[in-house]
């Protein structure tokens, strides 16, 4: 079935196709692009170590950390590995795990639709034995230790645990050295089998592309799939963090910190909304043009490190402030405060206007991209949404919807702070 | 595609760079200054852009100009520092949303491009110095940011080994300055140090959007009147030169409390020929900047000796370093592994799919050039710099003609230099 998904207020558009084999495929034709760009993806990230299929009883529990394992073993077939088959078209490819998805991509601009065989072809050719999982251990192991050396990656991963008693989302992607060691060539088909149907796939391409020929393309290499009703379960979330600090040392020279709220989780349009909303409220509580940055920045308690994020998946949804502080207990004070002052104030209409119309020109900046707009439109498939859905959401957000917003989801009750010390402090 | 690319000499070292495509829904300007690097100013050159990105004479705070980009529909400003052969480069940039998006049909990118030029011509000046309070939060900026570089590892390894690499020369000195020379900084020397930087820096304009009748408008209404009357001192200078290979291998070890080492081995040429920038370019695609290079495919993949391992060519300087990330009880069969895959090129033992896939991915790689407004910028900046103007499609011409005979010439050339390593101490 196809369906072209439209949008008045960009006049913008892109193609659906409900492909025969179970696949969703989106297809976005940008005339005068010399490159494209293909993501193909599964809803399956590292918070999946949970599952059950029409196959199985009962729910299966895998190691933490298999996701992504999974997305480094693929590459390798029995005769070949991708990228050696992409050398042959020129492709730039890679691939990425992140807590609920993992994607396979590449970047071309001659070639296209060799690449795109290619990108098909392995990712529906899984091959796994004892020793090529065996060997994969010492490169995984290696990646695990380059991020235990990443104060970044450590000061959000201390705040997550921080937030959530049970959530997956608190493990590291990669998982542990400990963890992949229990990797066995079995437990990779059994997630693969699960995760990697078509049916809960998305094939997304944007750029120097043709419809026809995409769908040719697909038609060849695309196996039927049976859909086996794939569920994914979390162990229960408590409303309540686990602890409201965390701390410890690494080589910095400045404390770094991420200040975490934990809010409820939310799905489809209702977690667009929260998204797009509470990035408003963040931007307005302590962006580069509110009355709180100034104050911090002049009092030298932050610098320009400082960033602001919202950071939400399946089961859980924080919003998370981060940067470097040489006093974070003050940094964290005084946001506090200011979620107190504005909840009783409200904000500034001027700084609402002028935060939605940025987001918006943001919106517009993705749509300039083969990469953005295939992303888009991959991450909002998983969703059940369209590309274009925020765009006229954010067009559409009041104050009020933000002082809703504000009061359901920065509560100090559920705030956590990490904070990396310099070794030496 | 269709891409166009014009560039006006508008005085004595000031260039206006054009570019168009016409897909493109954005508009991008970026100002590069480019100076000599030198010890004594880099910390004094490196506070610049954090001074005047972030206010100028009419938005004299922060938070006003901030407002204001918001108000363009969150256009943005931005500022960097770039070390590019022996010299220093200071940028400025700006980019927006094309007006026909603007809910108004406001004109954006007039204003963005008004701003971006005050910035850079009209700043907060009070009595011959920049403003004390703010210049003060900026010098602490830089501060800290020459205190964070140690945050990123791979980096870090990869800048402390420029000092042991390109000792003696200026390309050793951190294009940040050392933080001795950040704190000693004081709101009426910047100023002073701004107006000779104006004065005798070569200075790139560049311009990337959708229509020539936008690049007209910005060049003729803004950037022209902006620079009438501005006086300039501006001499040529040597930007960069081919650093001498040492005698003897050198060897540093850096000791810091981390998991994974690093290790950064740097080849220099030995003859004083200048080999073409595109067959190293090439070269360097074989060796290790692919994933399908011998070193990605032999010493990460085959060994698993590392979990990165790959190679960047300096054409400014004539240097190709190879970064690892590996672990200290690895380090020597590493090194020792590089060593032989580099004497394997230099043996002839390159094949023909090695040279192919590698022409690949460089040539796909230059042509998704012209999608992206800053690549373009880029592009053109650094071959400009580099005094070798060529456009991407001109630059694959170029590639496609290499052959083994060119690679293996150039790999002949290449020899040891320096070996650096960044470990945990073992106690």
């Amino acid at each position: 079935m196809r369906q072209v998904i439209e949008n008045r207020r960009t006049n913008e558009s892109y193609i659906k196709i409900t492909h025969d084999s179970g696949l969703d495929i989106y297809i976005k034709p940008m005339e005068n692009y010399s490159s494209a760009y293909a993501l193909f993806g599964t809803k399956y990230g590292s918070i999946n170590n949970r599952f059950k299929t029409d196959d199985d009883p009962d729910f299966v529990d895998v190691p933490d950390g298999i996701a992504h394992y999974l997305e480094h073993k693929l590459f390798e077939n029995e005769d070949c590995d991708a990228f050696a088959r992409y050398a042959k078209t020129g492709a730039s490819a890679n691939a990425y795990t992140s807590f609920d998805r993992t994607a396979y991509l590449f970047s071309a601009a001659e070639n296209i639709y060799d690449s795109l065989e290619i990108l098909l072809d392995f990712v529906q050719d899984p091959y796994f034995t004892v020793e090529t999982v065996a060997k994969e251990q010492g490169i995984i192991g290696q990646e695990i230790r380059m991020y235990d050396d990443d104060p970044n990656w450590r000061v959000i991963f201390n705040m997550l645990k921080c937030l959530y008693h049970n959530h997956p989302v608190k493990i590291d992607i990669a998982g542990t050295v400990e963890s992949i060691a229990k990797i066995t060539p079995e437990l990779l088909y059994k997630c693969y089998g699960a995760f990697y149907n078509l049916n809960n796939m998305v094939l997304s391409i944007a750029g120097n592309v043709d419809e026809e020929k995409v769908i040719a393309v697909c038609d060849k290499y695309l196996k039927k799939n049976v859909d086996k009703k794939l569920t994914t379960s979390f162990a229960p979330e408590p409303t309540a963090i686990v602890s409201a600090d965390i701390e410890m040392t690494s080589e910095v020279s400045i404390p770094m910190f991420n200040l975490g709220y934990k809010a409820e989780p939310e799905y489809g349009y209702a977690k667009l909304k929260a998204e797009a909303e509470t990035n408003i409220i963040l931007e307005l509580l302590c962006g580069s043009s509110s009355d709180l940055y100034e104050k911090m920045y002049n009092s030298e308690l932050i610098n320009s490190q400082f960033s602001t994020e919202v950071f939400d998946g399946p089961g859980y949804f924080c919003s998370i402030i981060g940067g470097e502080s040489r006093n974070p207990n003050a940094v964290r004070d005084m946001i506090n405060a200011e979620i107190a002052r504005a909840l009783t104030e409200g904000f500034d209409m001027t700084a609402f206007e002028a935060s939605k119309k940025a987001y918006y020109g943001s919106l517009i900046w993705d749509l300039n991209r083969a990469e953005s707009y295939a992303s888009n439109m991959l991450v909002s498939a998983f969703d059940g949404l369209t590309a274009f859905d925020l765009i006229d959401l954010v067009a559409g957000i009041t104050i009020d919807d933000i002082k809703k917003r504000l009061e359901r989801q920065f509560d100090p009750e559920k705030c956590a702070l990490s904070v990396v010390n310099p070794i030496s402090s | 595609m269709s891409v166009s690319y014009e560039r006006i000499e508008i005085s004595n070292g000031i260039y206006f760079n054009s570019l168009q495509n016409a897909p493109l829904k954005t508009n991008s300007m970026t100002i590069h200054l480019t100076a000599p690097l030198q010890s004594e100013t880099a910390a004094k050159t490196a506070v610049l852009p954090f001074y005047l990105s972030d206010t100028n004479n009419t938005y004299r705070t922060e938070k006003a100009l901030a407002l204001k980009l918001q108000q363009l529909y969150g256009a943005n400003l931005g500022d960097g520092t770039l070390k590019l052969g022996d010299s220093q480069n200071i940028q400025l940039a700006a980019s927006c949303i094309n007006n026909k998006y603007a809910f108004d049909n406001e004109d954006v990118t007039g204003e963005l491009g008004k701003i971006l030029f005050d910035c850079l011509l009209n700043p907060y000046v009070v009595e011959e110095a920049f403003e004390e309070k703010i210049f003060g939060l900026k010098k602490r900026e830089l501060e800290d940011s020459i205190l964070s570089e140690i945050n990123d590892k791979r980096p870090y390894a990869f800048k402390r080994a420029g000092k042991v690499i390109f000792e003696g020369e200026p390309a050793a000195i951190s294009n940040q300055g050392e933080l001795p020379d950040a704190q000693a900084l004081n709101a009426r020397d910047a100023y002073s140090h701004y107006l000779k930087k104006i004065s005798e820096s070569a200075i790139e304009i560049s311009f990337a959007g959708q229509s020539e009748d936008d690049a007209k408008r910005v060049l003729e209404t803004i950037v022209k009147p902006a620079f009438s009357s501005l006086s300039r001192s501006y001499k040529e200078f040597t930007k960069f030169k081919k650093s001498p290979l040492k005698p003897e291998p050198k060897r540093v070890v850096e000791y810091l409390d981390i998991a994974q080492s690093k290790m950064v081995m740097a080849f220099k040429h030995k003859t004083n020929e200048k080999i073409p920038s595109h067959v190293m370019s090439l070269l360097n695609a074989v060796i290790g900047a692919t994933p399908s290079s011998k070193l990605f495919m032999n010493v990460r993949e085959k060994l698993s000796l590392c979990y990165y391992c790959s190679s960047t060519y300096n054409d400014f300087k004539g240097c190709l370093a190879i970064d690892s990330g590996v672990e200290g009880k690895n380090a020597a069969r590493a090194e020792e592994e590089i060593i032989r895959q580099i004497s394997l090129t230099k043996k002839g033992e390159i094949s023909s799919d090695e040279i192919d896939n590698a022409k690949r991915q460089i040539i796909n790689s230059a042509r998704t050039i012209n999608d992206s407004p800053s690549a373009m910028i880029s592009w053109y900046f650094t071959k400009n710099f580099a005094n070798e103007i060529e456009s991407p499609e001109e630059r694959i011409i170029k590639i496609q003609s290499v052959n083994k005979t060119d690679l293996v010439n150039a790999a002949n050339t290449l020899e040891l230099d320096s070996v650096y390593l960044l470990t945990k101490e073992e106690k």
